[in-house]
């Protein structure tokens, strides 16, 4: 377990968390700028000290205030990767990676060669920072991190420097990352997008405390969690498993707790389960099976909760087995088709909903 | 133009006292850059005008403060030559003492620059890839920083250089021990037809500043390769 529970107050701020995830996988810590984010990552990596509390990674504990422990960043062995990279400029790319591996106080940890590889930097090793571009930069980080053998990945918003098409080269970067090198990440971050993506476990920090957490795919697809359920783009995060090779009429079919969706396009292979977004407002809620309809997805679900936001838009929960979607609605519709939990309907979802590349209507493997 | 003995004596001292000074002042100036540059403490502003002070004091002062604090009558003075036997009044490491002292306050401050000019995030993450106070100093400001001091070192040779009023002050117009271009070039113009000996002094104290100059030119281009932020 990574377990965290610490304060700081800092002139007006007030900074206090507490949470508990797994130590696997990719923790992301979500909220606005303001929100004491980065603040929390800096007392993970000891740039700044807790007033109270502790923290421990597994059975390593890096703070404990009452009993007088609060590691400085060099015993720490956070893999710390902020936003610009911060490459050593005096250094090659090859000298910046090997910085950290020569000071590890660890014996086992990836290998340079595994690294290299799987960040694709092997061309770099010779050049220096400043004639990388910013995409390359972040790579170097990530590996120079890497291969200090940390036992936590601490990333503060390492994409929020990049353009969007090298966001998603380093999101897939990440994505394998998490599954290459079996290090827990805690990824800073205020795009949903990324979350989406790469988060197993969400903490929504807000104003300095944490208003929600847990599981990703629970949080999404609920109709109240805080700071997610008003914005327009929120959804519902689905765990499908690819089912077959290309069907017949050109679409690819994956496999939701027994029902079958169909995609128009996928890179999952065949077996590999992935993850899905769904906007509340591609989802329509039909009470019987239509008919006569382009949307090929049509999944029978029930309805959970009902939330009317206030705003003229009303969320409903469908639950579909163990999983989760979310309808955006007028409250009208609510009222002509007689909404309410427990009742059986159908959710329809274009097929090409779940199909864009970037954005928010993301297919990941995963 | 061929020199004297007694001229070429004048440009070896001068170089010998420039040497020794930066020997002392360099390090001396290079911890006093990275406290003021990165400590916050009590008396930080009262270390930081001592430190300025030979810049503002006339150099005869500081040669005459010198003399009152290292003079044989002095308390170090007294103490250095019953304990050591060693004596500054009138050496050539005087006379370093005495330059050193007046290019003090500028080395400090180049240094102090390029020392501030470093994100201190970068040492924050050498820290986190492991390493410990002095192998950050050593393997990330020390290099960072290398710019500002050679361009320190420099500026702090030339001033050693042609320091005039601290050295006469403390160590007085010794031949071949204390006796500087600068002193050398003063007694020959006090000397009934020695202007063409000052001339020609003139011309070499020219000479080695302008290669000092250069030289520090090409130390910073040097040094350039890469900046301080990528």
């Amino acid at each position: 377990m990574i377990s965290v529970d610490v304060s700081l107050k800092r002139g007006d701020f007030f900074l206090d968390v507490r949470f508990e995830v797994p130590a696997t996988g990719c923790t992301a810590i979500f909220g606005a700028s303001g929100s004491g984010k980065s603040t929390l990552l800096d007392l993970m990596n000891g740039s700044l000290r807790a007033d109270r509390g502790c923290l421990s990674i597994g059975d390593r504990v890096l703070i404990d205030i009452e009993r007088g422990i609060d590691l400085p960043p060099e015993q720490r062995a956070t893999g710390w990767v902020p936003q610009d990279g911060l490459l050593f400029p005096h250094l090659t790319v090859s000298e910046n990676l090997d910085f950290g591996a020569r000071r590890s106080r660890h014996q086992r940890g990836p290998s340079r060669v595994q690294v290299i590889d799987t960040l694709g930097i092997g061309s770099l090793l010779d050049r220096w920072p400043r004639q990388l571009s910013g995409g390359e930069r972040q790579r170097v980080a990530l590996g120079r991190a890497l291969l200090a053998n940390p036992s936590i990945l601490l990333l503060d918003e390492p994409l929020a420097a990049l353009d969007a098409p090298k966001k998603n080269e380093i999101l897939g970067l990440l994505d394998r990352i998490k599954h290459d090198f079996s290090i827990p990440s805690i990824y800073v971050t205020h795009s949903l997008a990324e979350v989406l993506r790469l988060a197993d476990q969400l903490i929504l920090l807000d104003c300095g405390s944490v208003v929600a957490g847990g599981p990703v795919h629970d949080l999404l697809g609920r109709s109240d969690t805080p700071l997610l359920s008003m914005r327009n783009d929120i959804g519902g995060l689905l765990s499908l498993r690819r089912r077959s090779t290309q069907s017949e009429d050109a679409g690819f079919e994956a496999d939701l707790d027994g029902q079958r969706v169909y995609l128009p396009s996928s890179t999952t292979p065949t077996g590999e389960s992935f993850r899905a977004y769904v906007p509340a407002n591609e989802v329509i809620i039909a009470t019987e099976m239509p008919k006569g309809l382009s949307v090929r997805n049509v999944l029978r679900g029930k309805i959970g909760r009902i939330r009317d936001r206030g705003d003229g838009i009303v969320l409903v929960e469908i639950e579909l087995g163990a999983q989760r979607l979310l309808s955006a609605v007028t409250p009208a519709a609510v009222r002509s088709l007689d909404l309410v939990t427990g009742l059986e309907v159908f959710a329809l979802v274009k097929s090409v909903a779940l199909d864009a590349p970037a954005g928010f209507r993301l297919i990941e493997a995963g | 133009m061929t020199l004297s003995d007694p001229e070429w004596l004048a440009v070896l001292t001068s170089l010998s006292v420039a040497v020794r000074a930066l020997a002392f002042t360099l390090p001396l100036a290079i911890a006093l850059g990275w406290i003021l540059a990165r400590k916050k403490f009590p008396g930080r502003a009262l270390l930081d005008a001592l430190v300025h002070s030979p810049l503002v004091l006339p150099p005869v002062v500081v040669g005459y403060g010198l003399l009152l604090i290292f003079g044989v009558q002095g308390p170090i003075g007294r103490w250095l030559d019953s304990t050591f036997d060693l004596r500054l009044v009138f050496t050539t490491t005087g006379a370093a003492l005495a330059a050193g002292l007046v290019a003090l306050p500028i080395m400090v401050r180049t240094i102090r620059l390029s020392l501030e000019a470093i994100d201190p995030r970068l040492e924050l993450a050498a820290r986190c890839l492991g390493a410990g106070t002095f192998d950050r100093f050593v393997s990330i400001t020390l290099p960072l920083a290398l710019p500002g001091i050679s361009a320190a070192a420099v500026l702090g040779f030339a001033i050693c250089l042609g320091e005039f009023g601290a050295v006469i002050t403390f160590a007085a117009n010794v031949p071949g021990e204390t006796q500087t271009l600068a002193l050398a070039i003063y007694g020959a113009l006090q000397t009934p037809g020695g202007e063409a000996v000052a001339m020609k002094l003139a011309l070499i104290s020219m000479a080695i500043a302008l290669l000092a100059l250069l030289a520090a030119e090409w130390l910073g281009r040097r040094a350039q390769r890469w900046g301080n932020r990528p």
